[in-house]
């Protein structure tokens, strides 16, 4: 379904899935603020994008932050006057492998659930009183099969403790806020992507590839689809959410895991 | 067009969410088999497929009935060569309290939801696994086979049936290309003359719990069962889409 008119805001749009929704949203005709703490990361990807005729604004944001996450939606009012979509992307469980809880220190801790689970919550509250007025609105924010305790081998996670619980909290993000808006046209739901491989120099996909052949190859097995998913096969389950064609979906999560 | 060159059967695709269905996936470029108990409405539906510029047949069958469902793929391979999507659409609905109910009712629900559905999904999986391009499978279920509300335990567990068997179908079929997924409808009022709206009383009841406080339409359903078909939810598997308003997500538990 096409997204021309439609304007979007798209948190962690530098790289991965966060880049490929904005590809996507870009493809269907879609104007995008794409908001990264990766600036000049985020600018080439808006570059790219304004390359082949689609508007897109770039800015530097901290979705831990409430000052800089009004910034942000003051930037898209101002270029775009109205914003219809919020992609709440922006996360991650960094880049050093953590799994004891014993090393897990109360300030990473802090951390990891205000980057993936409060980042998420001061992107909502700062867009919704637009959307409110505008009687209409469509949020959706990314979980991850961590949520549930699902985990790729050694290597392609971080610190997965505190990720786990924050994505978990994405989910319980989304039901009660769909059910708080409900009827004010604004609809909230949650794609909940599994072992996804996304573009080359990506984290995951670099970890993925240091791997032996028969890690990799038990890797693919363990999904029922026998391979890896693709970024874009996340952001179209994204765009559908996003879109007029989920027209009596609120509160839901939408698995993207290939059956696993 | 997303779904040109697809060939797809909808069971219970005469009528309602079935018809809605049948009509939404022709828009988007597929072929329909158009298979319904009512033989003589699947074909009307079938007629309004081919208005829309795509190929139709129609096929009477009750989905309970093994012979009847072998001989439904087969009409839809000789009409069109093959099968890319399965939509389990047929299903009967009905409410009676357990100290009451009839076993004929119980047997009834459970033959016609969830043996129809297990029947159709075996006998079209099997050609989809032959013709060795994957394949889509939708089945539709309900919100009540996730919630409970009293008088529907027979048809609740058929639902509930639909949603497990959809997930070890997603398992069993994967490694086939084959994708099995769910839609489920809350309340829906289709405006079909062959199953009555619940009653004003009810609707306003149920209403009065879907966040987004309004029914849901056919049109609503039909566009995820479309999404689900298509290869935009290539990576999607074995999970249930509930359509319904936000039921799902949690009753309201005061009004306003």
């Amino acid at each position: 379904m096409s997204f021309e008119g439609k304007t979007a805001i798209i948190t962690g749009a530098a790289q991965g899935i966060g880049r490929a929704v904005a590809l996507e949203f870009a493809e269907r005709g879609a104007n995008l603020l794409l908001a990264d703490i990766q600036s000049a990361k985020v600018e080439s990807v808006a570059a790219e994008i304004r390359a082949f005729g689609s508007k897109a604004t770039a800015t530097a944001v901290d979705v831990t932050d409430s000052n800089s996450v009004a910034s942000m939606v003051e930037l898209a009012l101002s270029e775009f006057e109205q914003v219809d979509i919020l992609v709440n992307d922006a996360g991650g469980s960094g880049t050093e492998g953590v799994l004891r809880i014993e090393e897990v220190s109360e300030d990473r801790w802090d951390a990891q659930v205000d980057l993936n689970l409060k980042g998420a919550f001061l992107c909502c509250k700062a867009i919704v009183p637009h959307m409110r007025r505008r009687g209409s609105g469509r949020i959706v924010n990314l979980s991850s099969s961590n949520a549930k305790g699902h985990f790729g081998p050694l290597n392609t996670s971080g610190i997965r403790l505190p990720y786990a619980a924050a994505k978990a909290g994405i989910i319980g993000l989304t039901a009660q806020l769909a059910r708080d808006l409900g009827r004010s046209g604004i609809y909230v739901n949650c794609v909940l992507p599994g072992f996804i491989l996304t573009e080359e120099g990506a984290r995951v996909r670099g970890r993925y590839e240091e791997l032996q052949q028969a890690s990799q190859e038990a890797m693919a097995e363990a999904v029922p689809l026998g391979r890896a998913g693709r970024a874009d096969e996340v952001a179209k389950a994204v765009a559908f959410m996003a879109s007029d064609e989920a027209s009596y979906i609120t509160g839901t999560v939408l698995d993207v895991t290939g059956g696993r | 067009m997303t779904l040109e060159g697809k060939a797809a059967i909808v069971t219970g695709g005469a009528h309602g969410l079935g018809r809605a269905i049948a009509l939404r996936l022709a828009h988007d470029g597929s072929d329909v088999m158009v298979a319904d108990l009512l033989g003589g409405d699947a074909e009307a539906v079938a007629d309004e497929v081919r208005a829309l510029g795509r190929r139709a047949a129609s096929f009477e069958v009750d989905v309970s009935d093994a012979g009847a469902v072998g001989a439904m793929v087969m009409a839809t391979v000789e009409a069109f060569g093959r099968i890319d999507i399965l939509v389990n659409d047929a299903g009967v609905s009905g409410e009676s309290a357990l100290l009451g109910m009839e076993e004929s009712f119980w047997d009834r629900i459970m033959a016609v939801n969830l043996k129809g559905n297990f029947l159709c999904s075996q006998a079209v999986a099997r050609q989809m696994v032959a013709q060795g391009e994957g394949g889509r499978i939708v089945n539709i279920t309900s919100t009540a086979g996730a919630n409970a509300r009293p008088g529907a335990s027979a048809y609740a567990s058929s639902k509930a049936g639909i949603i497990q068997f959809t997930k070890v179908l997603a398992l069993e079929l994967g490694g086939e290309g084959i994708t099995v997924n769910a839609v489920g409808p809350g309340m829906t009022l289709t405006g079909s003359e062959v199953k009555p709206a619940p009653s004003d009383g009810y609707q306003k009841a149920f209403v009065g719990q879907v966040p987004m406080g309004r029914p849901g339409a056919p049109a609503d359903i039909a566009a995820a069962v479309a999404f689900l078909a298509s290869t935009d939810a290539a990576y999607v598997n074995g999970q249930v889409i509930f359509v319904d308003g936000g039921y799902s997500a949690g009753k309201l538990s005061v009004s306003g």
